[in-house]
C-alpha cells in the first residue's frame, strides 16, 4: 500500500514536471514582444533557404544525376583520372 | 583534359563559399563569446543576489538572442554548396564528416531545443541555479557545437586517420580519434573560440563604451566593461598564445601557408619575421626580384615562432617549390610526378577492373598504393601552382596580428581606468572602445582569409585540388546563385544591425 502511494506521487511528480516544462514553453511563446520578430525571421530564412534555395538552386549534383552509388563513384572517379593535365 | 576545366566556375564556386563563410563568421564568433558572457554575468546575479546583474544579464541575453537568431543556419548553406558546387569533393569526404557533422546536428538541436528554452522563457520559473546552469550549458554547447565543424576544417587542412578508397573513389576514416586529436584541428578549435571570445568582449566593450559617451546607463555599462574587460584580455592572450601554437604547427603540417604568410621566399636558419612590409605582387618562384619593395624585419623572430630556438631552417616558397637538397626538402616536380602516377594508375585500375582482368588491377593498385600520398599533385600543371596568393596571405596575417596585439593593450587600458574611477572621463578610450569592434570584425575575416587562402590550391591538403573537388557545372549557374546569397546575406546583415541597433538605443529597460 505504501509503496503504491509512492509511485502514485512519483508518477504525479514527474507528470507535474512536464507539465510545468510545458507551460513554459507556451507561455514564454505567447509573451515574446521582441522574440515575435526574430522567430518571423528565422522561419522566413529557413524557408527561403530550405524550400526556394535547396529546391531550385542547390540541388544534390550526384544525387539527382545519379540513382546509385556505384554510378557516383564511377562519376567521380572518372573526373579524378581526366582532370589530370596528363 | 585540364584545358577543359571551367576555371570560372571553380572561381565562381570558391567566391561563394568564401562570401558564405565570411558573412557566417560575422555571427558566430559572437554567439561563441557573449553566451560565456552572459554566462559570468548571470553567475554573478547568482552569487550577489543583486537584481541590477540580473537586468544586466537579461541586456546581454537579448542581443546574444539577436545575433544567435539571424545568425542561425547561415552555415547549413555552406552543405548546400558542398553537394551542387562541390559534389566530388562531397562526395570524397562524405565518410570523413558525416560523423562529426552529425554530432554536430545532434549537439545543437537538443541544446537549442532544452537549454536555450530554459534560457529565455524559464526566469522566474525555474529556479535561479537551474536557470544558470542552463546558460552555462547553452555556452558550452555552443562552442563544442563548434569543435566539430573545426574538427571538419582541421581534416582539409591536414588529412589524417583516413585511406583512399579507389573502388569508391572515397577517404575512409580509419582513426576517428586521429581525426579528432590531430593537433591542427585542436589548435585551430582553440584560436578560432578564443577569438570568438575576444569578439564578444570587445563587442561588450563597444556597447557599453557607448552608453558611456551617451552618458547613460553609467553603473550598467561600467559594471559590463569590468567583466568584458578581464575576460577579453584572458582572451587575447589566450589567442595570442594559440596563435602562436598555431603557427609552430602549420611550419610542420603547412610550411607553403607559413611561407606566404610571412612573404618568406628564401629559406634561411635564423630568419627574421617581417613586421611590417609592402609584398612585390610581380615577384614569381624562382625570379631575382626582391620580395618586398620595403619591409621592417625582426631578425630571428621567426626562427624562433617555427622551431621555439634561434636555430632551425625555416623554408621558403622557392624551397619548397624547387627543393632544397642541403636541408633535405624535396621539390614539387618530383610530387607532381609520383601523383600523376597516382592518378594514372587510378585510371588503369578502374579500366582492368572494367575489363575484368584481376592481375593488371592489382599491378595498378601496387603503383597507386606506392604514389597514393602525393596524389592531389597529380592535378597540378606545374609548381607554382602549388604556391597560394602571397600578397592577400601576408597582409591578412599582419591585420590579425597587428589588431589582436593591439587588443591586448585596449583591454588593459580600459581596466587601468576603470580601477582608477575614470572610465566617464576617458572619452578618447571610450570612443576608441567603440570604434575597435569593426577591427575585431575586421581580424576575425582576415584569420579566416589566411587559414582559407594561405591553403590554396588545395580543397584537401596535398589530396585534392579545388580544380578537381568542383562539380561539372557552368560558370553562369554558380554565378547567379553567387549574387543571391549576396541580396539574402546582406538583407540579414542589415536586418541584424537594425534590430540590435535598435535594442540597444531602448537599452537594459527594453529587455
Amino acid at each position: 500500500m505504501t509503496e503504491l502511494v509512492i509511485i502514485k506521487r512519483e508518477g504525479a511528480t514527474v507528470g507535474c514536471m512536464v507539465n510545468r516544462f510545458f507551460r513554459m514553453y507556451v507561455d514564454g511563446f505567447r509573451s515574446m514582444v521582441l522574440g515575435r520578430t526574430l522567430w518571423t525571421i528565422v522561419l522566413l530564412k529557413l524557408f527561403v533557404m530550405f524550400v526556394l534555395l535547396k529546391t531550385f538552386f542547390f540541388p544534390d549534383f550526384l544525387a539527382t544525376k545519379f540513382s546509385t552509388d556505384a554510378e557516383r563513384a564511377d562519376h567521380v572517379l572518372q573526373n579524378l583520372t581526366q582532370r589530370s593535365p596528363r | 583534359m585540364i584545358d577543359q576545366i571551367d576555371l570560372g566556375q571553380v572561381n565562381w564556386a570558391r567566391a561563394q563559399f568564401a562570401l558564405t563563410a565570411g558573412y557566417h563568421w560575422i555571427f558566430v564568433p559572437l554567439t561563441l563569446g557573449l553566451s560565456f558572457l552572459c554566462a559570468f554575468f548571470e553567475s554573478i546575479y547568482v552569487r550577489t543576489g543583486n537584481e541590477e546583474w540580473k537586468r544586466l544579464t537579461r541586456f546581454w541575453m537579448t542581443l546574444f538572442a539577436i545575433n544567435f537568431a539571424i545568425g542561425i543556419a547561415t552555415g547549413i548553406i555552406l552543405e548546400f554548396q558542398f553537394g551542387t558546387n562541390w559534389s566530388n569533393y562531397s562526395w570524397m569526404v562524405g565518410d570523413i564528416f558525416g560523423a562529426p557533422l552529425a554530432i554536430e546536428g545532434i549537439f545543437a538541436f537538443f541544446i537549442e531545443a532544452t537549454f536555450f528554452a530554459v534560457m529565455f522563457f524559464g526566469w522566474n520559473r525555474v529556479s535561479k541555479r537551474m536557470h544558470l546552469f542552463s546558460t552555462w550549458m547553452v555556452a558550452v554547447g555552443a562552442n563544442l557545437s563548434a569543435l566539430w565543424i573545426l574538427v571538419a576544417n582541421g581534416w582539409m587542412q591536414n588529412p589524417v586517420g583516413m585511406k583512399f578508397n579507389p573502388d569508391m573513389a572515397r577517404f575512409e576514416m580509419q582513426d576517428l580519434w586521429a581525426v579528432i586529436a590531430s593537433p591542427v584541428a585542436i589548435s585551430h578549435f582553440a584560436h578560432a573560440t578564443g577569438s570568438g571570445f575576444l569578439l564578444a568582449s570587445l563587442f561588450v566593450v563597444a556597447v557599453s563604451s557607448w552608453f558611456l559617451l551617451k552618458r547613460r546607463h553609467l553603473l550598467f555599462a561600467k559594471r559590463s566593461i569590468a567583466v568584458a574587460c578581464v575576460f577579453g584580455l584572458f582572451s587575447s592572450l589566450f589567442v595570442a598564445y594559440t596563435g602562436d601554437e598555431h603557427a609552430f604547427i602549420t611550419v610542420r603540417t603547412q610550411p607553403m601557408k607559413l611561407a606566404a604568410m610571412e612573404g618568406l621566399w628564401d629559406g634561411k636558419s635564423p630568419t627574421g619575421l617581417i613586421a611590417m612590409g609592402i609584398v612585390n605582387g610581380a615577384k614569381k618562384p624562382g625570379d631575382d626580384q626582391p620580395p618586398f619593395l620595403a619591409s621592417v624585419e625582426i631578425p630571428g623572430l621567426l626562427t624562433l615562432m617555427a622551431h621555439r630556438s634561434f636555430t632551425g631552417f625555416v623554408p621558403g616558397i622557392n624551397d619548397l617549390v624547387s627543393g632544397n637538397a642541403d636541408q633535405g626538402i624535396e621539390g614539387i616536380d618530383a610530387r607532381i610526378e609520383r601523383g600523376r602516377l597516382a592518378v594514372s594508375a587510378l585510371g588503369d585500375y578502374k579500366a582492368a577492373q572494367k575489363a575484368g582482368d584481376g592481375a593488371l588491377a592489382q599491378s595498378a593498385l601496387a603503383i597507386f598504393d606506392d604514389n597514393r600520398g602525393d596524389l592531389g599533385y597529380g592535378y597540378l600543371r606545374s609548381p607554382e601552382e602549388a604556391v597560394p596568393p602571397v600578397a592577400l596571405t601576408f597582409y591578412a596575417f599582419r591585420l590579425m596580428v597587428i589588431v589582436g596585439t593591439f587588443f591586448i593593450l585596449l583591454f588593459v587600458l580600459f581596466l587601468w581606468q576603470s580601477l582608477r574611477g575614470r572610465l566617464e572621463k576617458s572619452r578618447f578610450l571610450l570612443r576608441l572602445g567603440v570604434i575597435s569592434l569593426f577591427l575585431g570584425y575586421a581580424a576575425q575575416q582576415a584569420g579566416w582569409i589566411v587559414t582559407e587562402v594561405g591553403r590554396q590550391p588545395w580543397a584537401i591538403q596535398g589530396m585534392l585540388p579545388v580544380s578537381v573537388a568542383r562539380s561539372n557545372l557552368d560558370s553562369a549557374t554558380v554565378a547567379t546563385t553567387f549574387f543571391i546569397f549576396l541580396a539574402l546575406f546582406t538583407a540579414l546583415l542589415i536586418a541584424e544591425v537594425k534590430i540590435m541597433t535598435k535594442q540597444i538605443s531602448i537599452g537594459p529597460e527594453g529587455a
